[in-house]
């Protein structure tokens, strides 16, 4: 089934553009759902927390835009996998997941909150493309330098140091603008 | 300030990756878990009727909650786009044919109960063959009618086109769809559901599979029936006439239990006698038989240009035995006919329902040298505490018999 017809049955109230969704979507959305609760919890609550993914879909198929079923059912895996991390009390074993930015530094309103997802995409458009997937496999996906090493064929350590420089991309950019 | 570069990445879409999807979850739980826990949405239609059905339906889901059930699908929520589809076609049927029989709008929660209370939902494991995946999703019985819902995906490229008739086998294919027992007949018949996309590769299939008459077996005992599908076919227009030809090919089968304690219902009919004297003209295309040459008038139909036919006689049908449950009926009659080579006589009945509608059904009868014996299967579910009575009958020729279901 196509992804549109897939979104107009799930508006629809239809169950069957969930079984197609499903069917489509669950290897995605349980191998991010995984990534990030693996060391947290058995499958079987991770099974849950991507059960919770189609649910949110069903109930906010209006929300979903037609060609962004993948981004949007990949945003929710992370929102409530996150979640879900922090009730267990445990953080994601990343490289030097934190930025330390100026204390000027604080988007609160709405409008720079837009801001800054702009200059987070600009940084990420600024990579070489093996810089940015790398980037994104660990920072979004959450998957371990080593497993990243083993699915691109690249040296642990250059894993690493591509993940630096886009720390060190994000980190300037969003500095300028602080600043600013 | 610290952020973590995890959350700053919250907002930016991460599907440009190709990620290897290797979880070590099940597929299988995650969808069937799903399925229990979603709720069923009403679609939005701007009618009076609709709206406060919605209402109800929100009310009932509320006291569901407020009581600590969790709500999920039922074979009812499959169905109920099925049976609202049925109603449109059955309003058409009953206007072509000039009856005074009041059809619904739509569906109502009592019958949709009843498709849950006879329903089942199935673990939603589609079988694959040749590219074609084929899922049974739903399906409900009583003993002697099963309705089921099938999900069909052929392969990308392949077209499953709307207004066409489907079959589940080749016309010359012997092996039963819907395997009971040795001596088990079932006719079947596939109905494509409305497709909002009528162009791509999936369509869902609605399925009435009945027994045929003189079978004893029971459709929704605890014995596993074998559905066989051997391939997805249409009538396609070839010229000026259809073929059955080949969609999809494949091979799948499934083994299904829709247990439930429906029962049929005896009527007390026996020894109901109805008969008379009856004349109708009718046209013939094409070539006509010995009988149809002697019953020629040696005039034309002004409409058509058809030559025309007329008919004479008498005849008189006994009610010998008719049960009906909520999904179908059966009977058996003895007819006479002052005909020498007598056409084949239906027993007339019409369900009254106590808000005035009539439910349709669609018959099979066999003769035998004793008894002629029907069955039929009704379009939409019966609700058998709201049926007022059933007229046994030929209006034309008296005034039908008044049957009451046993209290």
């Amino acid at each position: 089934m196509k992804e549109d017809i897939i979104l107009r049955k799930l508006r629809s109230g239809d169950p069957a553009g969930l079984e197609a969704l499903m069917a489509r979507y669950i290897p995605y959305v349980s191998t991010i759902v995984w990534n990030i609760l693996r060391n947290c919890m058995s499958k079987e609550d991770a099974e849950e927390v991507v059960s919770d993914v189609f649910v949110a879909a069903w109930n906010q198929a209006d929300d979903i835009q037609s060609g962004c079923v993948k981004a949007w059912l990949g945003a929710v895996a992370r929102n409530k996998a996150k979640t879900k991390l922090r009730a267990c009390g445990q953080t994601l074993p990343l490289e030097e997941d934190v930025l330390e930015l100026p204390d000027e530094y604080t988007p609160s309103s709405a409008a720079e909150q837009a801001e800054e997802r702009k200059l987070v995409q600009k940084a990420l458009d600024q990579l070489e493309p093996t810089d940015r997937e790398i980037f994104l496999r660990h920072y979004y996906y959450a998957q371990a330098v080593e497993e990243i090493s083993q699915r691109m064929h690249l040296n642990p350590s250059t894993i690493k140091t591509k993940l630096r420089r886009g720390r060190m991309r994000l980190k300037t950019i969003l500095q300028r603008w602080g600043v600013a | 300030m610290k952020r973590h570069i995890f959350d700053l990445l919250d907002s930016i879409p991460g599907d440009t990756v190709q990620l290897e999807e290797s979880a070590p979850l099940s597929s299988e739980r995650i969808r069937k878990l799903t399925m229990e826990r979603i709720s069923p949405k009403e679609k939005k239609k701007p009618r009076i009727l609709y709206r406060i059905f919605i209402t109800a339906a929100i009310l009932s889901l509320l006291s569901a909650t407020a009581f600590g059930a969790e709500p999920f699908l039922e074979a009812g929520d499959w169905f109920r786009s099925v049976l609202n589809h049925q109603l449109e076609q059955d309003k058409a049927i009953i206007q072509s044919m000039g009856l005074d029989v009041t059809v619904p709008e739509t569906i109502t929660p009592e019958q949709i109960q009843v498709v849950n209370d006879l329903g089942k939902v199935f673990e939603q494991t589609g079988v694959t063959s040749e590219g074609t995946t084929v899922t049974l999703t739903a399906a409900y019985a009583d003993a002697s009618v099963m309705h089921l819902y099938f999900q069909v995906e052929v392969p990308e490229g392949t077209v499953l086109p709307d207004g066409i008739n489907y079959a589940f086998q080749d016309t010359g294919d012997v092996e039963p769809f819907l395997e009971l027992s040795e001596n088990g007949g079932c006719a079947y018949k596939v109905e494509a559901l409305p497709d909002e996309n009528p162009r791509d590769n999936w369509k869902a299939f609605h399925v009435t599979a009945r027994l045929v008459p003189g079978n004893d077996v029971k459709m929704n005992d605890d014995t596993p029936k074998k559905v066989t599908i051997s391939g997805i076919y249409g009538w396609m227009p070839t010229g000026n006439s259809v073929e059955c030809t080949c969609l999809a090919p494949g091979e799948f089968s499934f083994d299904i239990c829709v247990v439930n304690s429906a029962q049929e219902i005896a009527l007390d009919v026996e020894g109901i006698t109805y008969g008379g004297h009856k004349e109708h003209t009718w046209t013939h295309e094409g070539d006509c038989t010995d009988w149809c040459r002697k019953k020629l008038t040696g005039q034309k139909d002004p409409e058509n240009g058809l030559p025309t036919h007329f008919d004479s006689y008498d005849f008189t049908i006994t009610v010998k035995e008719m049960k009906i449950g909520p999904l179908g009926a059966k009977w058996n009659y003895r007819y006479t006919c002052s005909e020498d080579e007598p056409f084949s006589f239906d027993l007339d009945f019409q369900i009254i329902m106590k808000d005035g509608g009539s439910p349709l059904c669609s018959k099979i009868t066999i003769e035998n040298e004793r008894f002629t014996q029907g069955s039929g299967s009704f379009t939409t579910p019966l609700d058998l505490n709201q049926v007022d009575y059933i007229l046994i009958g030929d209006p034309e020729v008296g005034e039908p018999v008044k049957v009451f279901l046993p209290q």
